[in-house]
């Protein structure tokens, strides 16, 4: 029967009344899920109520949405974020090293928060700079070509800095050209 | 770099005056096919969406680039993204789509502000009754499938569906929905305007244990010797990785990189994203952490995926440990295979391809372990 529909290209079937409903309200739910989180930090049980009844949707697929995407947490993290890059490319030049150095230095495991809500830890499959690596996301921003000594400094810095995200730059290795 | 050539909206000028047909016309003549890595063309998928007798279509952007090793599409946003967004509406003007969506990922929400602009600015200027949404990722591989980024704008998880329907003909709110890569949209208007447009050239990415990493043009069948000449190895190199995806196979110096000669060695190309690895390093391990970005990034849905892709990371470790017998390696060569016959998407099937063509090329590397 699908090789049928594929065969008469001219005719499409009629679009169904549920796509009518979700095509008229055209919201990106991805997109709502994302403000919400810039503006609350994390997408609370409360905020993903919220968003169900604004979108008029359940919420069990308010929360499926939320906690199948790695980028969207359904916990509380830290003021800044650290997404470590976990390809292979970053793995080949050292990425293990620079993952333990950092585990050592929070004192936390991937994916969970300094107990000051400083730093949360997570990791990721590539961020696409496997042209700088080994490399990592700090609040969404690519820092590349990590040393251990870089992020020692990165990290004491966003210790010191109370508040406010830190916008420490871990120092870069020097090309040798 | 023929990609970072940018068209000012003279390309969509031409595309107006020669007409819906004058421009699939010339995309087919020139050749152009989508370089996501299934090299369908881009005319024929066009042809296929115009087919179907509605009054709306829609144009997604797929810029979710999750493969490991890719990074030739980052360059792209971050370099000629006016002429990615011209493609587009070019796109919009021959398929007559009113919306348009761009899926990036959320590991380059930095560029999203600069794109948001470009393409704000462009639909302006080209007084076209269009609007270009960007759909913000959140950090799943799977959503570069074709039906799973259609599933993630609507607001669902990403998860692959069955085809037929194909999105051409089923896409986004049941309406005929073109999807092409960053790079297809940018050749558009490259190919439309440049008489002197080249179809073979190609970005290759690559990474790895090599001093100059970055993303090359070079023309299809180009030798392994000559990218491996502009990446500068520290190391005499051992192997080579196509992504995750695509398999590892030696660093054969005389081998011209085509699809075909890819394949005789039962790797895929993909979007040509190559990863150097090299004499010190132990193919299984690269092979482990492969297996652990498939772990991670199964959606969940076919279970020879989601589990099978576990077992095979416990299979690898007990390999890594050297406690495993030969038995073992008939086991992992029975699961991979398994997983890959019985997957529906293209993560599934694909997800053996490492440690089937690592086990056929590095039979020492195994044996390495074994011995121990």
């Amino acid at each position: 029967m699908r090789a049928e529909r594929l065969g008469t290209q001219k005719s499409v079937r009629p679009v169904g009344a549920q796509w009518m409903m979700a095509e008229k309200k055209r919201r990106i739910l991805l997109n709502v899920l994302h403000d919400a989180q810039e503006r609350h930090g994390y997408l609370s049980e409360e905020a993903l109520k919220k968003i169900s009844v604004e979108e008029n949707i359940p919420v069990s697929r308010a929360y499926a949405v939320a906690s199948f995407y790695s980028m969207l947490r359904t916990r509380p993290q830290g003021r800044n974020t650290i997404d470590l890059c976990g390809s292979p490319s970053c793995v080949l030049n050292g990425g293990g090293a620079i993952e333990r150095c950092l585990k050592k230095e929070l004192g936390i495991k991937t994916g969970e928060t300094t107990p000051d809500g400083q730093v949360s830890l997570y990791k990721t499959s590539c961020i696409g700079c496997c042209d700088g690596s080994p490399a990592m996301l700090l609040n969404g921003m690519p820092c590349t070509k990590l040393t251990k000594t870089g992020i020692r400094k990165m990290i004491r810095e966003l210790r010191t800095k109370k508040g406010g995200k830190g916008c420490a730059r871990p120092q870069k290795k020097k090309r040798k050209r | 770099m023929q990609i970072l050539k940018k068209t000012k909206l003279k390309a969509l000028k031409k595309a107006r005056a020669l007409g819906a047909e004058g421009v699939l016309q010339v995309l087919e003549r020139k050749g152009l096919v989508g370089r996501g890595g299934a090299a369908f063309p881009t005319a024929k998928k066009w042809r296929m969406a115009l087919g179907v007798n509605t009054d709306t279509r829609y144009i997604v952007c797929n810029a979710d680039e999750g493969e490991p090793g890719t990074f030739k599409d980052r360059l792209i946003i971050e370099k000629n993204p006016q002429t990615m967004v011209e493609g587009m509406l070019i796109g919009a003007y021959v398929l007559g789509a009113k919306e348009c969506f761009i899926y990036l990922r959320a590991e380059y929400e930095y560029l999203r502000k600069n794109l948001e602009r470009t393409a704000e600015r462009l639909v302006r200027k080209s007084g076209m009754d269009v609007s270009i949404t960007i759909v913000r990722g959140a950090g799943a591989y799977i959503c570069g499938e074709e039906t799973a980024i259609l599933q993630s704008i609507m607001g669902f998880p990403g998860r692959a569906m069955f085809k037929p329907p194909y999105p051409t003909i089923e896409g986004l709110w049941g309406r005929p929905t073109v999807i092409n890569n960053v790079e297809t949209f940018t050749c558009v208007p490259q190919a439309l305007l440049y008489d002197d447009w080249d179809a073979s050239l190609r970005l290759f990415s690559l990474s790895g244990n090599v001093s100059r990493p970055g993303v090359h043009e070079r023309p299809l069948g180009v030798k392994v010797s000559e990218l491996v000449r502009l990446a500068k190895p520290k190391r005499r190199l051992k192997a080579m990785s196509f992504g995750c995806f695509g398999g590892i196979m030696p660093v054969d110096m005389d081998l011209p990189l085509t699809p075909e000669s890819i394949r005789m060695e039962e790797c895929q190309h993909g979007a040509f994203s190559i990863i150097f690895i090299d004499g010190t390093r132990n193919v299984v391990d690269i092979s482990y952490s492969i297996a652990k970005f498939y772990t991670y990034e199964s959606c969940g849905k076919c279970t020879p995926c989601r589990e099978g892709n576990i077992r095979m990371l416990n299979l690898l470790k007990k390999v890594r440990s050297g406690k495993a017998q030969r038995a073992d390696l008939e086991i992992i060569r029975e699961l991979a295979e398994h997983i890959q016959a019985t997957s529906l998407c293209g993560l599934g099937q694909t997800s053996g391809n490492h440690v089937l063509t690592a086990m056929k090329h590095f039979p020492q590397d195994f044996e390495h372990y074994m011995r121990r």
